[in-house]
Parts: structure tokens; C-alpha cells; sequence
């Protein structure tokens, strides 16, 4: 099947999106790391856009900000243990419904799933450490200074210092 | 996310994107991209169905494995599995995001 990138959107929205997020081309210099190892063998982090926290341990992103200043958006990141259980995970993220979210982090950062993909020798493990920022990086252009200089080396470097081989990403 | 899964890419990690805009992968360009047509916040299913989320979590991890260069993007053939026109709504927030209120006249004079 080919999947409708509008199919969830109100008509208007999706044609307003279309006009005003029309990102520039850069796929003829996409990069590439190979696999270099069998997926049994190989170690994983994960990352989603959900705008997830660790209720009571981290602040949430600052959506009271973004409520001042709609055409920004939070550019801090947070970091998930592996040993995270249901209901320690709570989102601040003002473009979707995050209740499902929050009852099952899963259907967004499949840290329990990926245990069970290491229990059965399916992957070679999951690494200590997952990741969470927030998608929404402010309009007209999205801002991503501060991912690209300061946020994202900072998760790479804790990346490689698990070891981390394969990274599954997933937006909200 | 795109920019994140190309910068972690760059830096000699291997990326999997799951994602539910594929023709916003396309466009910008994605190391690897598994496809699937769910509502936004539920890109690998419903909660607490971990048989729906594991299937597609394989899927994507099949991508990851066979992809042999960039730009490789596989749309999954996974269905949602409830009321469509119920979940158009569903998936939304209860009120409008700042950005969407700001622009709510602009959005509502769209020609569709």
C-alpha cells in the first residue's frame, strides 16, 4: 500500500501545511551507515518527538513558553532509562492528544517491546539510555540551531558511549 | 526529526525512522524510513496492544536490515484497526496548539 501522509488531517490543515512547511530537498546528500552487524547482534537507542519527561525526576519542556511565543518551540531533550516503568512517563507536547501516550509510552518509545527483543536473542540489546525532545521546532522554519549544535552532539556523544549501533526513531 | 536521524546517521550510527509522513522523508531525504498509516502520537499502534506494536517494530527493524543506501523509505501494510472518522478527531489535541489558534483564520480561508 502507499501510505497517505494526510489522510488523519482536517482538509484545510493539510493543505496549510503544505503550503507553509514545504521543507527544502536535501535527499542527494542523504547520509548512510551501513548495518555492521546482524540485527542479533546489534546495540539500541531509541528516540522519539513525543515530548516525553520522567514525571517527578525531569521538568517538563516549556510549553508555557511556546503558549507566549507560538512560533517557537522547546529544543531541550530528555533522557529515558531502560528501566522506565508505565506511568513514569508524562508528556508536555501541545499538537497532539498525548493520553494514549501516557497510559503506554510504548506506541511511541518501545522501550518495553525492545526488552523483549533482547530476551529473545532478537536484537543484541538495548543500550541504558533512550531519548525523548519535543518535535515542534517553531514556524515558519523550524529552528534547529540548537539540535544541531548543541542538543544532538550532546545525545550522539552519550550514544557512543553506550556503544549504541542502531538508533529507531520515532515522531508523534 | 529528519535533521535528527541524519545527524545521528552522519555521526556512524544506523537509523531506522519510523514515520507516519513519508512524503515529507521523501522530500527532505531519510537514511531508512518504514512507512505506516496511523494517527499522529500512535506511530506504532495502540496502547496496550503489544502484539500490534511489536509487528511493526519487526517490520521497521527488516527495513533497517535490507536497506543498501540512502533514502530508502518502505511503506508498511499495517491498517488501523479502528473507526477512521472517529480517530480524525481522536488523535487530536483537546484544544488548538498555540501555532495552530494563531493562524486558525488563515487555515479556516484554505481553498480546498
Amino acid at each position: 500500500m502507499t501510505v497517505d501522509s494526510y489522510k488523519w488531517l482536517p482538509y484545510r490543515l493539510a493543505a496549510w501545511m503544505e503550503q507553509e512547511w514545504q521543507g527544502p530537498d536535501e535527499s542527494a546528500r542523504t547520509p548512510f551507515t551501513p548495518l555492521a552487524k546482524p540485527l542479533s547482534k546489534t546495540r539500541f537507542a531509541l528516540l522519539t518527538t513525543g515530548g516525553f519527561y520522567l514525571k517527578s525526576k525531569q521538568p517538563p519542556f516549556d510549553i508555557e513558553r511556546e503558549a507566549r511565543e507560538p512560533e517557537w518551540g522547546d529544543p531541550s531533550y530528555r533522557v529515558i532509562p531502560k528501566a522506565t516503568s508505565l506511568g513514569e512517563i508524562a508528556v508536555a507536547h501541545t499538537h497532539y492528544n498525548p493520553a494514549d501516550a501516557e497510559e503506554d509510552f510504548n506506541i511511541l518509545l518501545p522501550v518495553h517491546r525492545f526488552l523483549e527483543l533482547e530476551n529473545t536473542g532478537e536484537i543484541g540489546s538495548l543500550a541504558p539510555s533512550s531519548y525523548s525532545v519535543m518535535g515542534y521546532q517553531g514556524h515558519p522554519i523550524p529552528d534547529y540551531t540548537e539540535w544541531k549544535e548543541r542538543y544532538g552532539p550532546e545525545m550522539l556523544e552519550q550514544m557512543q558511549a553506550e556503544d549504541v549501533e542502531a538508533l529507531l526513531l520515532t515522531p508523534a | 526529526m529528519l535533521v535528527l536521524a541524519r545527524m545521528f546517521e552522519e555521526g556512524g550510527i544506523s537509523t531506522i525512522l519510523v514515520t507516519m509522513m513519508p512524503s515529507w522523508a521523501e522530500r527532505y531525504g531519510v537514511p531508512r524510513a518504514a512507512a505506516v498509516e496511523f494517527p499522529f502520537g500512535h506511530a506504532l499502534g495502540l496502547p496496550g496492544c503489544p502484539t500490534m506494536q511489536s509487528a511493526v517494530i519487526k517490520d521497521a527493524l527488516k527495513v533497517l536490515e535490507r536497506a543498501t543506501g540512502p533514502n530508502t523509505i518502505v511503506h508498511l501494510d499495517h491498517t488501523w484497526p479502528e473507526d477512521e472518522s472517529q480517530w480524525r478527531r481522536r488523535w487530536q489535541p483537546a484544544s488548538a496548539s498555540p501555532l495552530i489558534a494563531r493562524y486558525l483564520d488563515q487555515i479556516r480561508g484554505m481553498r480546498i
